[in-house]
């Protein structure tokens, strides 16, 4: 089934017909040989950056509060224990709330004018993740960047590389965009890291257990194959991404996705929301230091979706105990990429993009009646660190409620949307973000990059002035 | 070992599986070749003729029916010579081909009767190899570990069955084979043969209940000698039989006045009947069915709507439901939003099959109002936005527009998504013809059906009302601050081109419109518009379901589900400018159907039947085309799949791997608070969404591809997450677990008192090796896998029972339609 060749494909309409009829209605497996790199066309040549060999983008979800965080705006509303300082000239920084990141402003950018397209979570959530607007018709075949940045490097795969390229953290599994059209070795697996090990993680007296039953079954599905060269053909499609799982049981595993109680210590665990960032942190640092095949590990923090009584410290959930939450994890995974190195002494942060950001930004100034902030495409921020970033820098401004930008801070002198985050991604990465797909099921090209934005034709493009 | 094995000297090549008997394949084709596996007890040798899987339970069960009156249930015979069949005289010839010839034709003047007008010529061979299995054994008797019965050969007896030939003789039962079948004919296209019983069975309980058979179903049904048997399967499932045992029960009791219930039940069950086709109590239900005709022969008691005996179906009526509620999108907005009442809706126009196009006209015409809700207005209901988020409430435009997208998309099979944003030109000439012709003002139109239909929550504080409103007015619902207070029953619009459809209106979801542009409403299939004073919506609903566009495309989604591939694939992406065979489009679009005029003929027989979607699903699992093996002897090519040369293989449903997995196990146990009533299976539980707390299974069902009801819809890709929680998941570590009260495992170990290991010999095991595998994947083992298992098994004893559960749940067959 692999080896189909275009040709035998008459006009580019019966393409998508193909594609599910070539794939027995397993769909994906047939797009292999279409997805061949003569069908992965550039529009320009960009010079991709480098740099980077894996990304982790932190998905602050429910969206942020700029003026709460990283765009700090003091007002009658900001209370006395964010013990707002300034860390640095021009920086002013709620030390109260975000301790650890208050003290390492050089470690990571600040970027001040990010912009959203859409007030909705879902589909902004969509947006961070697709680099487009949701639409029904293409939601099948849009793959997440994961996704693509997986299938970009399955060349570069080598054959110990055990994990899976793309890797999830405390994902809601309905807003997880997964491989769409790509072969699902592309997809992401998804962990919730705040309950404890994943089963693929096995102990001594499992691991007898599982390679016998491995064994056993290998046996018997080759019996299967013998009797019937037609049907071992749809078989050993589906068996090539079982043998994927199979070698997640490496006994490896353990240590990658175990909490040593040291961790568990310094990472601390979140109380609120979905999972526990600190965990997926210390986990996903590992995974880097494991070198073992992931390059897009993408994590979510929930939920920033604050609408009441933000400032009550005794409200269930709140500004303090959100800030605090990421800033104890994300100080130490910073500070643990830096001091651990990999095989050649370099530190896992020059090889590893780090992006915090939400699906949008919260409105400023004072607090609306429900002593909340609402949602806000109009302004929002974003951590960018490692791979070449360089630290200490803040690009763009916003008024003095922070609803605004005011100044956009980079050459395009728009704002920054999830477009140009995604591209700046790609470009770290070595990826030419001005490829395009253009073979479908749909028939429509998919671009790497949108080249359409909700308001028409719009540039979008890496971020170039994060890495000065 | 024993000699099991005959020699005919035959040669052939490709080994086949155990199961794979399918009709229409000749003794002639057994072929030779052996699989040799050390330390197996029964190799076969070269040059065998072997028996086994169903054919063997087909042969064993009639020789012992019909044979063993007169031969004895070993072959022994009476006591004459003329009637032992194991003392190696034969009085007619004693080859395959002349004992054929002896059964086929008779004897004449003895009680030997000719039986080439009961059973088919491939079943008589079975039966000749039976007999000559028995001779076998009959000399095998002496040596050390003889075998008692019959069915101890389906152990003993290694083999392979032949490759299916290329263009075997397949009948053509219905209008749709005389398409398929003569396509193919006329292009010369090979296609595989029929599918066995077995994978007959497996495949049209997924398709048309969602979940595998029972073992006990399995065996009944590859033992039944009745030349009907697939075409009374198809109808037990869809609960179209219900009227056969009605029948049958007034029969008796019209011959036998005197009988109670409980006699007529148990004459009905000895007749083969069952309630259920793998009903454990089927003497219970059937005396219930019984008792239920009896009262109403009486007229004491009316049947009541809910017992039993009406619902013979039950999981065919969860699966479809299910389908539909997936269709439908019901659950978007939340589960209070009419989920429920909708779900019940849409189960019971499938209990009393109400005419698809009636449901349909009903769904597009439904009212509520706060206070009197209606179920019907679930699908209306459900077009606000993708979801309704605190106090955002969406634009009245967008809601039409959204629904004039679904509508035209799951009625009339075309996707207008496109042109809601922009003209069709310069965007789809290379995607769909008829819609790059179309213009963004047309879908305006088609929307503007809606523009005074009003759907809405009653009171802006959503979470606290789960009522919609869907009501037609003149004018907009009044609104304050806080929302939507009231609305205006103005009985006509003042302006009769005032179709309550604003083309200046914001837009949340699509490019802004356009408000120099004429709207009014105007069907976009034909450039109908609503006749004057007509409700405009109920006008739409009129068009659409007596175009026959809208029957071309329910008998399409219906087939897609049971062939895999539509006849227009996607089933949705229906180009109505290339349809029509007798006027092609211009080079070098092609006709999009691939068998256009079947699409007709099975649109003319839907309408004919009344919009009956229990006839549509009979009339396709009836036909050959849909009973194809999925093995093919010789090349395949791909470009086969759209002649469906064979079954093409479609990865289940993410409900009907779970459902599967949880009725082959036997281990259902998850509870699930808000739904303390519920059965255990995916596929019945009320919300994919909501109440569904218990993270595993909730996990398990995402990342196996369950639709959200909203922005994701049902998918059956692959992903390492998948096979990782195959693989690894507690959810399936319980299932295979011997100590898992009630357990597959756990009532296999159970059973066979005392169990000793060691002790075996032999054929509990192999019992028990078959027994997982027809529970678990629905067939048989072949020789080698059962030499394999029973190997591992008596190696690793429980643990290897485990081993074995959890190993078939991961073979690779298991989470498909094959």
């Amino acid at each position: 089934m692999r080896n189909h060749k275009l040709n035998s494909l008459a006009p580019r309409l019966s393409r998508r017909e193909f594609i599910r009829v070539a794939g027995v209605g397993v769909t994906g497996y047939s797009l292999l040989p279409i997805l061949d790199p003569l069908n992965v066309e550039a529009k320009e040549s960009v010079k991709p950056r480098g740099g980077a060999e894996v990304c982790i983008l932190l998905m602050l979800q429910g969206g942020p509060s700029q003026v709460d965080t990283f765009d700090l705006k003091e007002g009658a509303w900001t209370p006395e224990d964010f013990d707002v300082q300034t860390v640095k000239p021009g920086l002013r920084m709620p030390v109260g709330t975000l301790p650890g990141l208050s003290r390492m402003t050089d470690k990571y950018a600040i970027a001040r004018s990010m912009g959203a397209w859409d007030l909705n979570h879902d589909r902004s959530i969509y947006y961070l993740q697709a680099g487009r607007t949701f639409s029904p018709n293409r939601v099948h075949e849009v793959p997440s960047i994961g996704s693509v940045l997986a299938y970009e490097y399955q060349d570069r795969r080598g054959e110990t590389d055990f994990l899976p390229p793309f890797i999830s953290f405390n994902i809601n599994t309905d807003i997880l965009v997964g491989c769409g059209m790509l072969p699902p070795s592309a997809a992401p697996m998804n962990i919730h890291s705040g309950r404890g090990a994943p089963a693929f993680v096995l102990s001594e007296d499992e691991r007898a257990a599982f390679e016998r039953r491995q064994n056993f079954l290998k046996e018997l599905e080759n019996e299967w194959h013998d009797a019937d060269h037609e049907r071992a053909r749809i078989f050993s499609d589906l068996e090539d991404y079982s043998a994927s799982a199979f070698m997640l049981g490496n006994p490896k595993s353990g240590e990658i996705f175990t909490i040593t109680d040291e961790d568990r210590e310094r990472y601390g665990k979140s109380q609120s929301g979905f999972g526990h960032l600190g965990f997926a942190c210390a986990m996903a640092r590992n995974i880097i230091a494991a070198d073992a095949g992931t390059r897009f590990i993408f994590m979510q923090h929930s939920s920033w979706d604050l609408h009441n009584n933000i400032y009550d410290k005794d409200y269930h959930w709140n500004q303090y105990t959100m800030n605090m939450e990421l800033d104890l994890a994300l100080s130490k995974l910073l500070d643990d990429l830096e001091t651990t190195t990999d095989d050649q002494g370099r530190p896992l942060i020059d090889k590893t993009l780090v992006i915090a950001m939400g699906e949008f930004g919260r409105s400023g100034g004072a607090l609306d009646e429900l002593k909340g902030r609402n949602h806000h495409i109009g302004s929002g921020v974003a951590l960018f660190a490692g791979a070449g970033v360089k630290g200490g820098q803040i690009h763009g401004a916003t008024n003095e409620t922070g609803d605004e930008i005011t100044d956009f801070g980079w050459h395009k002198e728009r704002p920054m949307y999830p477009e140009d985050v995604l591209a700046t991604i790609y470009s770290a990465m070595g990826v030419d973000w001005t490829k395009k797909i253009t073979q479908t099921p749909s028939g429509r090209a998919f671009e790497y990059t949108e080249e359409i934005s909700p308001k028409g034709p719009m540039d979008f493009g890496e971020i170039s002035e994060l890495f000065a | 070992m024993v000699m099991l094995v005959l020699f005919a000297g035959l040669a052939a090549d490709g080994v086949v599986d155990a199961n794979a008997i399918a009709p229409g394949e000749s003794v002639d084709d057994v072929t030779t070749d052996t699989v040799t596996e050390p330390g197996t007890e029964a190799t076969p040798e070269e040059g065998a003729i072997v028996l086994e899987g169903e054919a063997l339970a087909f042969a064993a069960s009639t020789f012992k029916a019909k044979c063993a009156l007169c031969h004895g249930e070993e072959g022994e015979g009476t006591g004459e010579a003329a009637t032992n069949l194991v003392d190696e005289v034969w009085q007619h010839g004693g080859t395959l081909e002349e004992i054929a010839q002896t059964i086929s034709e008779g004897v004449e003047k003895t009680l030997m009767r000719p039986q080439k007008d009961k059973y088919t010529p491939e079943q008589i061979a079975d039966l000749v190899k039976y007999i000559k299995l028995l001779a076998q054994e009959k000399h095998a008797e002496d040596a050390p570990s003889a075998l008692g019965t019959a069915t101890e050969l389906t152990d003993e007896v290694a083999g392979k069955l032949p490759a299916a030939p290329n263009v075997p003789v397949v009948a053509r039962r219905n209008f749709i084979d005389e398409h398929i079948f003569g396509k193919m004919e006329a292009d010369g296209i090979p296609h595989a043969g029929l599918a066995s019983d077995v994978e007959f069975m497996r495949r049209v309980y997924l398709d048309l209940w969602g979940r595998i058979p029972t073992a006990e179903a399995i065996r009944r049904f590859v033992s039944d000698g009745a030349p009907d048997k697939r075409d009374l399967l198809i109808d037990r499932l869809l609960g179209l039989d219900a009227p056969r045992i009605r029948r049958a029960a007034l029969d008796l009791k019209e011959k036998n006045p005197d009988w109670n219930p409980e006699a007529i039940a148990k004459e009905l069950l000895a007749r083969g009947y069952r309630e259920e086709a793998e009903d454990p109590d089927a003497l219970d239900s059937l005396m219930r069915t019984v008792g239920g005709i009896f009262r109403e022969i009486d007229g004491k008691e009316e049947v009541r709507e809910g017992q039993r005996y009406w619902l013979v179906e039950m999981p065919f009526l969860s699966k479809w439901t299910f389908f539909f509620e997936d269709l439908f999108r019901n659950g978007l907005n939340g589960e209070g939003s009419n989920q429920k009442p909708f779900r019940e809706y849409l189960w019971n126009n499938l209990k009393f099959n109400v005419p698809y196009d009636y449901m349909v006209r009903e769904l597009l015409t439904a009212s509520a109002t706060r206070g009197r809700s209606n179920a019907a207005t679930g699908f209306l209901a459900r077009h606000g936005t993708l979801r309704n988020v605190g106090a955002v409430y969406p634009n009245h435009e967008d809601i039409c527009d959204e629904i004039a997208v679904y509508a035209t998309r799951n009625f009339l099979g075309v996707n207008l998504q496109c042109i809601s944003c922009h003209d069709g030109a310069d965007h789809l000439e290379e995607v769909n013809l008829w819609l790059s012709r179309r213009t963004r003002e047309e879908f305006w139109r088609q929307a503007a059906f809606f523009g005074r239909t009003y759907v809405f929550k009653p009171t802006v504080h959503t979470s606290l009302n789960h009522e919609f409103a869907v009501l037609d007015a003149a004018s907009m619902p009044r609104r304050d601050a806080a929302g939507i207070v009231g609305y205006d029953f103005a009985a006509t619009a003042s302006n009769p081109d005032d179709c309550g459809y604003a083309l200046d209106a914001e837009t949340e979801l699509r490019m802004p419109r356009d408000p120099n542009a004429k709207v009014y409403p105007e069907y976009i299939m034909t450039d109908q518009r609503p006749a004057a004073g007509a409700n405009p919506r109920a006008e739409f609903a009129r068009m659409i379901t007596s175009d026959l566009q809208f029957a071309r495309t329910t008998v399409n989604l219906i087939w897609s589900k049971f062939m895999t591939v539509g006849i227009v694939d996607p089933p949705f992406g229906f180009d109505p400018a290339r349809l029509d065979p007798d006027n092609p489009p211009p080079a070098p679009w092609t006709i999009q159907p691939s068998h256009p005029r079947l699409l007709d003929a099975l649109a003319s027989d839907f309408i004919e039947h009344g919009y009956d979607l229990r006839h549509l699903m009979r009339t396709i699992c009836r036909s050959n085309a849909y009973q194809l093996t999925a093995r093919f002897a010789g090349e395949y090519k791909p470009e086969y799949d759209r002649y469906y040369a064979r079954k093409l293989v479609r990865r289940l449903s993410a409900e009907e791997i779970y459902d599967s997995m949880a009725k082959a196990t036997n281990v259902f146990g998850h509870q699930v608070k808000a739904y303390p009533d519920w059965n255990g299976y995916a596929m019945d539980l009320p919300s994919p969404l909501n109440g569904l707390c218990d993270e595993p299974l909730r996990e398990f069902l995402f990342f196996l591809g369950r639709g959200d009801r909203g922005t994701k819809e049902p998918d059956t890709n692959m992903s390492v997450i998948q096979s990782s929680l195959m693989v690894y998941s507690d959810l399936l570590k319980k299932k295979v677990r011997g100590d898992t009260e009630e357990s597959r495992v756990n009532t296999l170990l159970k059973g066979h008192p005392p169990w000793k290991w060691g002790e075996e010999g032999g054929k509990k095991l192999r019992e028990m090796i078959d027994e997982l595998f027809l529970w678990t994947l629905s067939r048989f083992p072949t020789a080698t896998e059962k030499a394999k298992a029973e190997k591992h098994l008596k190696e690793h004893r429980d643990i290897g029972i485990e081993d074995l559960q959890w190993a078939l749940l991961n073979k690779s067959e298991m989470i498909v339609n094959y």
